[in-house]
């Protein structure tokens, strides 16, 4: 007699029409003892028949990915420092965003990594070559001529394993040594669309996201804004006024960065804002910096009370392009 | 002479690979395969972004460990194998993330109907609604049962290949299979009535 496990057996594979003649032959005998069996037996494979099974949608490319993580996985642990951070860039750019820009850029990370020896550990492709001599034109001075010989490899071995770094080395250069800035976000929106995860897991994904928001800002300005943040460097005035003129946005928390900047010496960011706000006049970079400092006040220092009296202060003061995010905040804040 | 790398078969193309590093057969099967690779991933794991995840390291995994695939199994079920195993890392990993979770069972997480099933324009609710409860009731089966019912019933493997690629009897396979199948029956049965008298 068939035991329970053998009959399961059976009819498992006769719900996919996966038989031995052997195996038949048993489920046959065994219908014969218990015709209830073929109602089972029938029921199983109608049921396996009408479930669907078309694949889920897929339009992607999954290979400059594949060949960017092999990249990776083939640099020495040391320089390896990707990772699986696709949640936490996500997250962080996505608190970037939703905060309309009034957080800080995270330091002066450079996303381009061009440390050749990083890129090139072991095995020369033609693209890990072409990142190597233009890392030498760069500092050499001759940005130009990287950017020219970047573009010209990448046209040409599309399909290299170091296809993303040099995407992302081309942004770079443009944004941060040439000041190209159309081209700029053309090739950080390449960067991103054609190689997603690498942008994802790229541990400064959070920088690029926020240079991409930039430039996208800037772009209904020919750029100006970003030229003038330029222009004043360090200059608090001149910060000052293109953070008034470009409230609520990425270039004023560009401006706001630069601004803290500005005070060298400080022991945190907190008092370097504190500082920063003792010196400004203008109502609309006041508004963000106090913004920005309650933002600090509660989640990094967890004073709550000092987040909430600014918050409330610039809800009070009606600064038309603050008030409503500072009411917001407000809500967010967690109870006392 | 220039070879026709679309023309060849996966294990000609696996072969060219492995003996003789051939990046361009590699890059093939990738793009011959991924999308499979994919929904194994999507169907095991429950969402998009773990799917994506699973499936690049699938293809990660058989790019590093070629030399390992002998050819009298077939490359396809080979990498289905890959796939399985990394989902079924992915799905222990997010179990760890969710032990305080009531509901945790193996880290499956269905993402929401709009964001993982957006069927395409000429398909039904009536479509999209099934696919949806489909997948829930995936969530349902143990891992190793959903793995076996993703390689038999989406990727058609037969069932001594399923045992074959997860190193398991064809016995257990189909007990499996036959679990799963119940399962998913008792999930479904207001959507799928029996056949008719």
């Amino acid at each position: 007699m068939l035991g329970k496990r053998r009959l399961e057996q059976l009819l498992a594979a006769a719900a996919y029409d996966d038989m031995t003649p052997e195996e038949e032959a048993a489920l046959s005998k065994r219908i014969a003892r218990d015709p209830s069996l073929a109602e089972e037996s029938n029921a199983l494979r109608h049921f396996a028949s009408q479930l669907p099974n078309d694949p889920p949608a897929f339009e992607g490319n999954l290979l400059p990915a594949v060949r960017a993580q092999l990249a990776i996985e083939a640099v020495p642990s040391a320089s390896r420092s990707w990772g699986r951070l696709g949640a936490y860039a996500v997250a962080t750019a996505c608190v970037l965003a939703a905060f309309g820009g009034a957080l800080m850029l995270p330091g002066n990370g450079n996303p381009s990594n061009p440390n050749p020896t990083a890129s090139n550990p072991n095995g020369d492709t033609p693209l890990s070559l072409v990142i190597a001599e233009s890392h030498t034109l760069r500092n050499q001075g001759d940005a130009t001529g990287a950017y020219a010989l970047l573009t010209e490899a990448l046209a040409e071995h599309g399909d290299d394993l170091y296809a993303a770094e040099v995407q992302l080395a081309l942004a770079s250069l443009a944004f941060e040594e040439l000041q190209w800035y159309s081209e700029a976000e053309e090739a950080y929106d390449a960067f991103a669309r054609d190689y997603t995860t690498a942008y994802l897991m790229h541990p400064d994904s959070a920088t690029i996201a926020f240079r991409r928001n930039l430039l996208a800002e800037a772009r209904a300005s020919a750029y100006e804004p970003l030229y003038a943040l330029i222009d004043a460097g360090s200059q608090l005035p001149e910060l000052e006024r293109i953070l008034a003129r470009h409230p609520a946005g990425f270039v004023a928390t560009q401006a706001a960065d630069q601004m803290l900047a500005s005070i060298p010496g400080t022991a945190s960011d907190v008092e370097a804002l504190e500082q920063v706000r003792e010196r400004c006049t203008d109502p609309i970079a006041l508004a963000h910096l106090d913004v920005e400092l309650a933002e600090r006040y509660a989640y990094d220092l967890g004073d709550g009370i000092r987040a909430r009296e600014l918050l409330e202060d610039v809800v009070q003061r009606q600064e038309s392009h603050y008030a409503v995010l500072a009411a917001e905040k407000l809500m967010l804040l967690p109870v006392e | 002479m220039q070879t026709d790398w679309q023309a060849l078969a996966d294990d000609e193309l696996a072969l060219a690979f492995r003996d003789q590093g051939r990046q361009e057969a590699f890059d093939e099967l990738v793009r011959r395969h991924q999308g499979r690779v994919y929904a194994v991933a999507y169907r095991m794991t429950g969402n998009r972004e773990d799917a994506l995840d699973v499936a690049q390291d699938s293809l990660v995994k058989a790019y590093q460990k070629i030399e390992k695939w002998q050819p009298h199994g077939g490359f396809v079920p080979w990498l289905m194998r890959l796939t399985t195993n990394q989902a079924i890392d992915a799905l222990r990993r997010r179990k760890r993330q969710y032990t305080e979770s009531l509901d945790a069972d193996d880290g499956y997480r269905l993402s929401s109907i709009e964001d993982e099933n957006a069927a395409p324009a000429d398909r039904g609710a009536r479509t999209n609604e099934i696919e949806a409860r489909v997948q829930t009731a995936l969530g349902v089966l143990s891992t190793s049962q959903r793995a076996i019912f993703v390689l038999r019933h989406y990727e058609g493997l037969k069932l001594n290949e399923i045992a074959e690629s997860m190193g398991i009897s064809v016995g257990s396979v189909k007990v499996h299979l036959f679990r799963a199948l119940k399962k998913m029956q008792v999930e479904l049965k207001d959507l799928y009535e029996g056949p008719a008298e």
